[in-house]
C-alpha cells in the first residue's frame, strides 16, 4: 500500500504551502518562513519535511522513508530551482542549500544544520565563474566540507580546527 | 585556502574511509538523515527533559536555498531582536552582524559581532570602555554602514511584531547588499523581560489583558523574587573550572559564604560577622536557627520535598540539595566530591546558584532582584482573573509580612514544631521546655492509665505520689511554652493584618526534638542536669522503624491532650490580644472521624474556658488536614466535624502512593524517565492518583457541607499545574511558601483563562 500522506510543503514568495495552523506539522521554523514569504518578506525559498516525516524515520527506518518520500523531495527541489533560477549540482548558476531542523517547540542549537550543501568540484568551478569570487567559494567549500564532515560524516571538529591553526 | 580544503577533504578520507561524497543529491540525503538523527541526540533529548517539552513527534528538515553573507564587504548575517531580551526594553533595535560572515560565526565568538543599530552600538562601547573614535571606525553599526537596508529591516521588524503580536527573534542575511530573512520566531527571554514585554504590548493595543497574563511562565517569577548573581561571573566561574558540583535546584536564588558543617557553627560564625554556607547530609528541624544564620544551604541527600529544601523555600534562602557526590566527614570537618580531586574544609568560600543546581568554588557576587513595575502590573492583571484565593506557608511574623507584601490571602498553613526550637530571635528555652515535657510525657502517661485501672486505695495512694513528681515537670513545661507560643501566634496575626490564620497543631514525632548527636545529648545532659546515659536512653525509646506513619500529628494529641489544650489556649488568647484576628485551628493527620470528634472537644472546652475567663466571644474555626488516604475517602463523614479541609499533599502522596518522602529521591527519576510516572509526585501533583483522593474527598465532604472550605497546603500549592488541578476540582485556596505566593497567583489566573477560553470553544 503506498503512503499518499503529503510530507513536503513548499515556502518562497506567494508560493507557501504551509499555514500558520501547522506548527506541529512543520515546526516553528517552517511555519515562519512560510508566513514570511505570505507577508511578502525576503526569504529564500524552499521546503519543509514534515515531523510526520521524522516519525517515520525512527518507525519505518532510513530506507523506507526515504523510498516513500523521494518522489515528493525530488519534485520540491525541481520548483526551487525554477523560482530561483538555479540548478542543483550543475552550473552555470548552481544551486546551494541549507539543511535545517525545526521541531514544533523551540530549541535553539539542540539539532544539526548544515550550510552550502551541494558544493562539489563542478559546482564550486561554475560557482567561481559565475561570481569571479576565489575568496568567497573558496571560504564556501572549507565551511561546507567542515560542517558536512562533522555533523553528517562524524569526523570529530577538532581535527578540522587542528589542520586549520597549522595554516 | 586551496591547500586547506585539499587537507580537509582528506581527513574525511581518512577518518571515513571513503572519499568526501561529490554527488549533491547524496549529500542532501545525507543532510535530511542526519537532522532527522540529531532529534535524537542526548543533547536534544536532555534540552526537552530539562524544558518539559513532550509529546512532539520529531523535528521537520527545512531545505532552503543559499543566500551568501560571506561574499565581501557588501554582504553580512546577524541576528536580532524586536527587543530586549533581557529588560524587555524597547528603546532601539538590538542585535548583532558581522560582515562577510555566514550562520554560525555570530554565535561562535571567533570574531566580535557589530550592533545593528547606532544607540544599540553606542552603548556596547560604552559597556566596553570603547572610545566612539574607535568605534566608528572597528565597531561601525548596521544603520551607519548600510542605512537603507537597515531601515528596511526596521520595517520587517514591525511588521513581525504587529504579525506574532510578540517579541521576535529574528536571523538575516545581507547578500551583496540585499537583505534576506532567514527565520524569525518568539524569542526567549528572561522573567523581567516577559512581565515588562507584555505590560508594553498591552499598552500599545496589541494583545489584551489576559494574553498579557498568559505570556509570563509562572515558574519563570522565581527569577524576579530571589537575589541573583551578577551578569557574567557565572560564565567566568565556569570558564576558570571553578564549577565543581551540581544538586537538585531545591530553593532558588544566589548565594556565597564560607563552608561550615554544623548549624552551631553557622550560628557563631554569623554572630561575628562571617557569610556562611551551610554543608549538611540533611537537615533536620534542631538546625533551623543555622539555617537562618546561613546565606545557604548544601545537602547531600534528600530531595525536593526534604526538610533542608522544603525549609529554605519557605525561608526564601537558596538551597542546593542531594548533590550526591558530596562526601561529608562531620568529625574531619571536610567534605570530599566524588571523582575529583577536590576537598570543600571549613572555612573555603563556596557559591550556590539555587535556580540551577549548581555550586561553584569562591566567592562570586551577587546582587538584589529588581522589581520593576511591570511586576505589579501582571500581578494585579493576574488578580482580575482568578478566582482561587493564594494563601502562604508561613511560620514567623517575619516569613508572613513577606508573603503578605507578596499578595497572600492569609496563612494557609502555619507549623507549629518550629516554635518549639530556640532561635537567634527567641533564646527563651523553648527546647528545653519541650524537652522537658517529652523527658517525663510517657510516664505521667503510663501512670494515669495504672491509676485509673487499680482498685485499691493504697495502691492509688502509691500511683499518686509516684506521679506527683513527673507530673509537676509535664505540667511546668507547658506553663513554660504556653507564654511562648501565645506570643508566637500574637506576632504572626499581627503581621496578618486581619487576614485568616490556619494554625497546625503539633506534627512531628517527638523523636525530632532530641538532640541525636553526642555533643548535643552532652549538652543536654548538662543543661537538665541528668546523665547522659539517661538522655541517651530517652532518645532511643523515642525511636521509630517509620517515623513518618508513627507517632505523629493528632496521634500525640490523643497521648497527650494536654499538650493540644495547651496549643488551643495559646492560639484563643493571642486572638483576644489581637482584635480583629482571624485564626483557625487545623487538626493534623486525621483518618478517622473519631480521632478529629476527640481533639475539636478539648479544642472546643479550651475555647469556653478561655472565653469564660475573659468574658468575651471567639469565633474560631476549627477543620482538618486531609493527608491520609483513609482521610479522603471517609470525607463525608469527617465533613460533619470539620468548618474545612486542608490537603496536605505532601503526606498525602507519601501515603497515597506508597512512597517515602526521605527514599524516593533515590529511584523516582528511573520512574520519571521510564514514562511510569509522567512527573516526580512530590513536586507536580499526581492528577490522577493523589488528585483522584483530593477529588473524592472534595464531593463528599461538600455533599453534606456544601459550604465546606477546601484547601491544598503542599508543595503543591505554588507549582502551576496542580494550581491548575485545584482551580479545576474547586478547592477555595492554595497555599505555598511566600516566594511562590505570585507564581500561585499567575497560574491561578491562567487556569481560569483557560477554562473560560475552553468554554467558549
Amino acid at each position: 500500500m503506498s503512503d499518499t500522506t503529503k510530507h513536503v510543503y513548499f515556502f518562497g514568495a506567494g508560493k507557501s504551502e504551509g499555514s500558520a495552523s501547522m506548527r506541529e506539522l512543520l515546526g516553528g521554523k517552517g511555519v515562519n518562513l512560510a508566513d514570511m514569504a505570505e507577508l511578502g518578506l525576503p526569504v529564500p525559498p524552499g521546503f519543509t519535511i514534515t515531523t510526520e516525516a521524522c516519525a517515520k524515520y525512527y518507525e519505518l527506518g532510513r530506507t523506507k522513508l526515504f523510498d516513500t518520500i523521494r518522489g515528493e523531495v525530488e519534485s520540491a527541489l525541481k520548483t526551487l530551482e525554477e523560482s530561483t533560477g538555479k540548478t542543483f549540482g550543475k552550473g552555470p548558476n548552481p544551486l546551494l542549500v541549507s539543511v535545517r531542523s525545526g521541531a514544533a517547540a523551540s530549541m535553539p542549537g539542540m539539532m544539526d544544520t548544515v550550510l552550502n550543501l551541494g558544493l562539489n568540484d563542478e559546482t564550486a568551478e561554475a560557482l567561481l565563474k559565475l561570481t569571479g569570487n576565489e575568496h568567497f567559494v573558496k571560504d564556501s567549500q572549507r565551511r561546507f566540507i567542515q560542517m558536512y564532515g562533522n555533523v553528517v560524516l562524524g569526523v570529530d571538529h577538532a581535527e578540522f580546527e587542528h589542520e586549520l591553526d597549522k595554516v | 585556502m586551496e591547500k586547506v580544503i585539499q587537507e580537509y577533504l582528506s581527513i574525511v578520507e581518512k577518518k571515513t574511509g571513503k572519499p568526501f561524497p561529490q554527488d549533491p543529491v547524496e549529500q542532501l540525503w545525507g543532510g535530511i538523515e542526519s537532522v532527522f538523527a540529531s532529534w535524537n541526540n542526548p543533547r536534544a533529548v536532555k534540552y526537552r527533559e530539562l524544558n518539559d517539552i513532550r509529546n512532539l513527534r520529531g523535528t521537520a528538515v527545512n531545505v532552503q536555498s543559499m543566500v551568501y553573507g560571506n561574499m565581501g564587504a557588501n554582504s553580512a548575517t546577524g541576528v536580532a531582536f524586536s527587543r530586549d531580551p533581557s529588560t524587555g526594553a524597547n528603546d532601539f533595535f538590538y542585535g548583532e552582524y558581522l560582515i562577510n560572515a555566514q550562520g554560525e560565526d555570530v554565535v561562535a565568538g571567533i570574531r566580535t559581532p557589530q550592533q545593528i543599530s547606532v544607540d544599540g552600538s553606542r552603548e556596547w562601547a560604552k559597556a566596553h570602555g570603547v572610545s566612539e573614535e574607535e568605534r566608528a571606525k572597528n565597531f561601525t553599526s548596521l544603520e551607519e554602514i548600510m542605512p537603507e537596508i537597515f531601515a528596511e529591516f526596521d520595517g520587517y521588524r514591525e511588521k513581525l511584531e504587529r504579525h506574532y503580536k510578540d517579541m521576535q527573534d529574528m536571523e538575516f542575511t545581507i547578500e551583496n547588499g540585499k537583505l534576506y530573512m532567514l527565520q524569525t520566531r518568539g524569542g526567549k527571554r528572561t522573567a523581567a523581560a516577559a512581565v515588562r514585554i507584555a505590560t508594553d504590548l498591552v499598552n500599545e493595543g496589541l494583545i489584551d489583558e489576559a494574553t498579557a497574563v498568559m505570556r509570563v511562565d509562572p515558574n519563570q517569577l522565581d527569577q524576579l523574587l530571589h537575589p541573583v548573581f551578577k551578569k557574567g561571573v557565572e560564565d567566568e566561574a565556569e570558564k576558570s573550572g571553578k564549577m565543581i558540583l551540581k544538586g537538585l535546584n531545591a530553593s532558588p536564588g544566589a548565594a556565597s559564604g564560607r563552608v561550615v558543617f554544623t548549624a552551631a557553627d553557622a550560628e557563631s560564625w554569623e554572630k561575628r560577622g562571617e557569610k556562611v554556607i551551610l554543608v549538611r547530609k540533611e537537615t533536620s528541624p534542631e538546625d533551623i536557627a543555622g539555617m537562618v544564620a546561613a546565606q545557604g544551604i548544601l545537602t547531600a541527600t534528600g530531595g525536593m520535598t526534604s526538610h533542608a529544601a522544603v525549609v529554605a523555600r519557605g525561608m526564601g534562602k537558596c538551597c542546593v540539595a542531594g548533590a550526591g557526590s558530596l562526601l561529608i566527614d562531620y568529625a574531619e570537618k571536610v567534605a570530599k566530591i566524588a571523582g575529583k580531586n577536590i576537598v570543600l574544609k571549613e572555612g573555603d568560600w563556596i557559591s550556590l546558584n539555587g535556580s540551577t543546581g549548581i555550586v561553584y568554588a569562591g566567592e562570586l557576587e551577587t546582587e538584589d532582584p529588581e522589581l520593576v513595575g511591570a511586576f505589579s502590573i501582571i500581578m494585579d492583571l493576574a488578580d482580575k482573573f482568578r478566582h482561587l484565593g493564594v494563601r502562604m506557608n508561613a511560620d514567623t511574623p517575619g516569613e508572613a509580612e513577606r508573603g503578605v507584601r507578596f499578595g497572600a490571602e492569609g496563612i494557609g498553613l502555619c507549623r507549629t514544631e518550629h516554635m518549639f526550637f530556640d532561635n537567634p530571635s527567641n533564646p527563651e528555652g523553648r527546647t528545653i521546655a519541650i524537652r522537658r515535657l517529652i523527658l517525663v510525657a510517657d510516664t505521667v502517661k503510663k501512670l494515669r492509665q495504672e491509676y485509673a485501672l487499680t482498685g485499691s486505695d493504697e495502691e492509688r495512694a502509691d500511683i499518686l505520689e509516684r506521679l506527683k513528681a513527673p507530673e509537676e515537670q509535664y505540667n511546668a513545661a507547658l506553663e513554660a511554652l504556653l507564654p511562648l507560643q501565645r506570643k508566637d501566634f500574637v506576632g504572626i496575626l499581627e503581621a496578618l493584618d486581619g487576614r485568616p490564620c490556619t494554625i497546625r497543631l503539633l506534627d512531628p514525632p517527638l523523636h525530632e526534638f532530641m538532640p541525636h548527636s553526642k555533643e548535643g545529648q552532652e549538652e543536654m545532659a548538662k543543661e537538665m542536669g541528668l546523665e547522659v546515659s539517661e538522655v541517651k536512653a530517652l532518645v532511643d525509646s523515642l525511636h521509630e522503624f517509620n517515623p513518618m506513619l508513627g507517632h505523629r500529628g493528632c496521634r500525640l494529641g490523643m497521648s497527650y491532650p494536654e499538650v493540644t489544650a495547651m496549643q488551643v489556649r495559646a492560639i484563643c488568647e493571642a486572638a483576644i490580644k489581637v482584635p480583629g484576628s482571624r485564626p483557625e485551628i487545623m487538626i493534623p493527620l486525621v483518618g478517622d472521624v473519631k480521632e478529629l470528634t476527640f481533639q475539636k472537644e478539648i479544642a472546643l472546652k479550651t475555647i469556653s474556658a478561655v472565653e469564660l475567663e475573659n468574658s468575651t466571644k471567639l469565633d474560631i474555626k476549627i477543620g482538618t488536614m486531609i493527608e491520609v488516604p483513609r482521610a479522603a475517602i471517609t470525607a463525608d463523614k469527617i465533613a460533619m466535624e470539620a468548618d474545612f479541609f486542608s490537603f496536605g499533599t505532601n503526606d498525602l502522596t507519601q501515603m497515597g502512593m506508597g512512597f517515602s518522602r526521605d527514599d524516593a529521591g533515590r529511584f523516582i527519576e528511573e520512574y520519571v524517565q521510564a514514562g511510569i510516572y509522567e512527573y516526580d509526585p512530590f513536586q507536580v501533583l499526581d492528577q490522577e492518583g493523589i488528585g483522584g483522593l483530593v477529588k473524592i474527598a472534595a464531593e463528599r465532604g461538600r455533599m453534606f457541607k456544601p459550604d465546606l472550605k477546601l484547601g491544598i497546603c503542599g508543595e503543591h500549592g505554588g507549582e502551576p499545574r496542580s494550581v491548575e488541578f485545584c482551580h479545576r476540582v474547586g478547592l477555595n485556596y492554595v497555599s505555598c511558601s511566600p516566594f511562590r505566593v505570585p507564581i500561585a497567583r499567575l497560574a491561578a489566573a491562567q487556569a481560569a483563562i483557560k477554562e473560560a477560553q475552553e468554554n467558549k470553544a
